[in-house]
């Protein structure tokens, strides 16, 4: 671990410095609760927020608290975001704060390592983040060495109070040694009630007496000269900085048309105007790929050579010279493999415009009136995703038009518009996209589910059939409630299809309904295939790979958390009771001898969740996932395969196909009666 | 030799003065703010000034511009030390005349290195 020797010596220290931090971001957040209530939050106090997190990494780092280090680096992004406007400071944004606010403190109390790492408000930190606005295009007259100074926060105040409309002025002061901090923060004060501060500049001033200091500080401001002089002390010089319009307006008007018009029908219209692209076949990105992920195993064996020097007494600079470059080899590789990635992306709007014309197809067959609409179809999406997911969507689209949306007649009775509503809407949260597609037709039939599931002997005579059951049978196979192959809707192929589709996309479905409201199908999907947040365990011998997004949470295991119920094993975990089994077990590999395992991840699984018992955690890495060989191909459980550096490969968990249930985790599945003893 | 360290936070103040007293002998002021730094300045003459980019009142790239825009304090070799894994602001802070960029957390050894390249090690 990096940092001071003395480590456990200056715990002491460690837990007071955070505590003193952690007291004041509660402060802050305190106060920007009561400002958004308000009406009105200061820039500044999202920014003190941002530094205090910021401090608390760099202490965790300095420590070695490795699991409170990756909370605060994860929070400190979120507020970075926050800070930068990318994403609002709403509710749900207070709610995280403040509870990542408390896990925090509980960690510096009971000690970090003692907890796991708090997946769960990770992921929900990673959510909501957005991408940047575009920057603006319009220059200042500020001197370079100023914009030079200014900190990538800095910059954006300064964008955002341009684009806000605001004037800006360098505000020249001179103040004596003793009480130059004082008067400083007094002046802000004062100038930050009609504007903001954005830097403040100590300058060398050719005349100024030893006993005094010059400054001038970068203000944005909505009032004029007049106004703001009155606010200044009488000495006080003010200077208007100059905004320039963008130069290239052709470039920008065009930008905004494009924006204007990105209906469905026009996404080919738009294509050929964008003359500054390229087409790629995707091989060569997938090529690009995989090179890249080989030059990240190089730079593992990189490190490992450092390590060694920096052990040995001669050695040791020219190591830590080794770590360095590794470490920035490193950043730049990533930055590679984004880039890799972003090439692949496009939007959801692309396959919009087949389903708008399929819906007007399809409604006109069925004598309905429907409407496709979209929200967030600027959402992207692997482009190998995309091309995977036209299926599936026709099939959920045909679904919703012949089961769901009713007869312009019906609706009339039921005291609905007479057209009705398809509602496609993709959003981005964290690694994930959730595409969901919804209609506000009669909802699931349970009584017709019933019916067809006894008819199909999937369901006893007198079985009750609630929502939750049917859910789960009309994604069963074999099941399908159309009485005969229809014009309209598949041909004779059920949700099972739609469901293992996605699963081969790493993808997730679930079916709400509501009756006579509607239904709605979410389909979750990892942004991409190519690369996959992955943590990284060991069980009896070998590495395994699990996709962070199906990771609920980890825990130590413990002997006493693990009881037997209805002769399968189960984990207690906060009153909740989750079916539990060791990873050997469920992979059914030889189990030596009962050893313990030394933890348990926590995976969702559908709508349940299952915990898993593993001997180790070895971290989390971003995983380029390959095809396992010919030996290992189809073998359940088991998606594929990555290489992990030094000649060690680890199999990446199907999490899906692991617990492969026929009703829920709840029933009576082969992942539990293998698991009992 | 004599170093200022300028970082918000107690324990690196601490953990970096205590190294560079370790390794040279040296002697320490410690500055919590940059304001803090501006006012100890004047008063002393330094052989390498350390300092954090993410800091209240003025920050790191603040400092630096003043410091490399004055007649005096501009020889002073300034080691810009940060968290943030953000190439850009190594690239300013190099830019704007900083002698080294160091990221958190380091070892000892390593802050030892790179000042023994920066300042003439007396003795």
């Amino acid at each position: 671990m990096t940092g001071p020797g003395d480590t456990k010596a200056n715990g002491g220290e460690f837990v007071s410095e955070a505590e003193d931090l952690l007291e004041e971001l509660g402060r802050e957040l305190q106060g920007l609760e009561k400002e958004r209530r308000q009406g009105r939050v200061r820039p500044q106090g999202i920014n003190a927020a941002f530094r205090h997190v910021h401090s608390l990494k760099g202490l965790s780092g300095l420590f070695g608290h490795a699991h409170l280090g990756q909370l605060a680096h994860i929070l400190e992004d979120f507020l970075d975001g926050l800070r930068m406007g990318r994403h609002p400071l709403d509710e749900s944004a207070l709610d995280v704060l403040f509870e990542s606010h408390e896990r925090m403190e509980s960690m510096v109390a009971s000690g970090d390592e003692a907890q796991a790492a708090p997946l769960d408000l990770i992921n929900r930190l990673a959510a909501g983040e957005e991408k940047k606005p575009p920057p603006d295009g319009r220059r200042t007259s500020l001197p370079e060495d100023i914009l030079r100074s200014l900190t990538r926060y800095e910059e954006h105040r300064l964008d955002a109070s341009i684009r806000a409309g605001h004037e800006l002025w360098l505000v020249g002061v001179t103040l004596p040694l003793e009480t130059f901090d004082e008067d400083l923060r007094h002046l802000a004060s004062e100038l930050n009630d009609g504007g903001e501060v954005i830097s403040t500049l100590p300058c060398y001033e050719a005349g100024d007496a030893e006993a005094r200091l010059s400054f001038r500080l970068l203000y944005a401001c909505g009032s004029d000269a007049g106004d703001i002089k009155e606010r200044l002390p009488k000495d006080a010089s003010l200077e208007a900085i100059a905004v320039h319009e963008p130069q290239d307006e052709v470039t920008w008007v065009s930008d905004e048309e494009s924006l204007a018009g990105s209906g469905p029908e026009d996404d080919v219209f738009a294509e050929t105007l964008d003359r500054a692209s390229v087409r790629v076949p995707l091989e060569r990105l997938d090529r690009i790929m995989d090179v890249v992920g080989e030059l990240l195993l190089f730079r593992h064996r990189m490190d490992g050579v450092s390590r060694e020097l920096m052990e040995g007494e001669e050695t040791r600079s020219l190591g830590h010279e080794l770590h360095r470059a590794s470490g920035e080899l490193d950043q730049k590789l990533q930055d590679l493999q984004r880039s890799v990635i972003g090439a692949r992306m496009v939007p959801v709007s692309r396959i919009v415009g087949r389903l708008a014309r399929l819906v007007r197809k399809l409604a006109r067959a069925s004598g309905k009136d429907i409407m496709l609409e979209t929200e967030g179809s600027g959402t992207e999406l692997d482009k190998m995703m995309i091309d995977h997911l036209q299926s599936p969507l026709i099939h959920l689209v045909r679904n919703a038009i012949h089961h769901g949306i009713e007869s312009p007649l019906e609706r009339k009775q039921a005291g609905k518009a007479p057209t009705g509503r398809l509602l496609l809407k993709a959003v981005q949260r964290g690694n994930e996209v959730v595409l969901s597609l919804s209609d506000d037709g009669r909802g699931l039939d349970l009584e017709a589910v019933r019916q067809t599931a006894v008819a199909r002997g999937m369901l006893e005579e007198n079985a009750e059939c609630d929502l939750e059951v049917a859910r789960q049978l009309v994604f069963q196979p074999g099941f399908s409630s159309v009485e005969q192959v229809g014009e309209v809707s598949g041909r004779g192929v059920g949700l099972d299809v739609v469901k293992r589709e996605l699963q081969n996309l790493g993808g997730e479905v679930r079916l709400l309904s509501e009756a006579g409201a509607g239904t709605t199908v979410e389909i979750s999907l990892p942004i991409t295939l190519a690369i996959m947040p992955c943590m990284v365990v060991r069980s009896g011998g070998l590495d395994f790979a699990i996709p962070v997004s199906g990771i609920s949470e980890t825990l130590r295991y413990l002997q006493e958390r693990v009881e037997t119920v209805a002769q399968r094993p189960v984990l207690r975990l906060r009153g909740e009771t989750l079916p539990y089994a060791d990873l050997r077990e469920l992979l059914h590999m030889p189990m030596v001898n009962h050893d313990e395992p030394g933890f348990v991840v926590v995976a969702r699984v559908g709508a349940g969740r299952l915990a898993m018992g593993v001997d180790e955690l070895l971290g989390q890495h971003e995983v380029v996932i390959k095809p396992v060989g010919p030996l290992l191909d189809g073998l359940p459980g088991i998606s594929g395969a990555t290489e992990m550096g030094g000649g060690r490969a680890a199999l990446v968990l199907d999490l899906p196909s692991l617990a492969a249930a026929p009703i829920g985790l709840s029933g009576s599945t082969n992942l539990e009666t293998k698991a009992s003893p | 030799m004599k170093i200022l360290v300028v970082d918000d936070s107690r324990s690196t103040r601490a953990f970096i003065g205590g190294t560079v007293e370790k390794a040279f002998g040296a002697e320490v002021t410690e500055s919590s703010t940059g304001f803090e730094a501006l006012r100890v300045l004047p008063g002393q003459v330094f052989d390498a000034i350390i300092a954090d980019i993410n800091m209240p009142d003025i920050n790191g790239f603040e400092l630096l511009r003043y410091l490399k825009t004055h007649p005096v304090y501009s020889t002073i070799p300034v080691i810009i030390i940060s968290t943030q894994m953000a190439q850009e602001d190594r690239d300013r802070g190099l830019a704007a005349g900083a002698a080294a960029y160091m990221t958190k957390p380091f070892q000892p050894e390593e802050l030892e290195t790179v000042l023994r390249s920066l300042v003439t090690v007396e003795g």
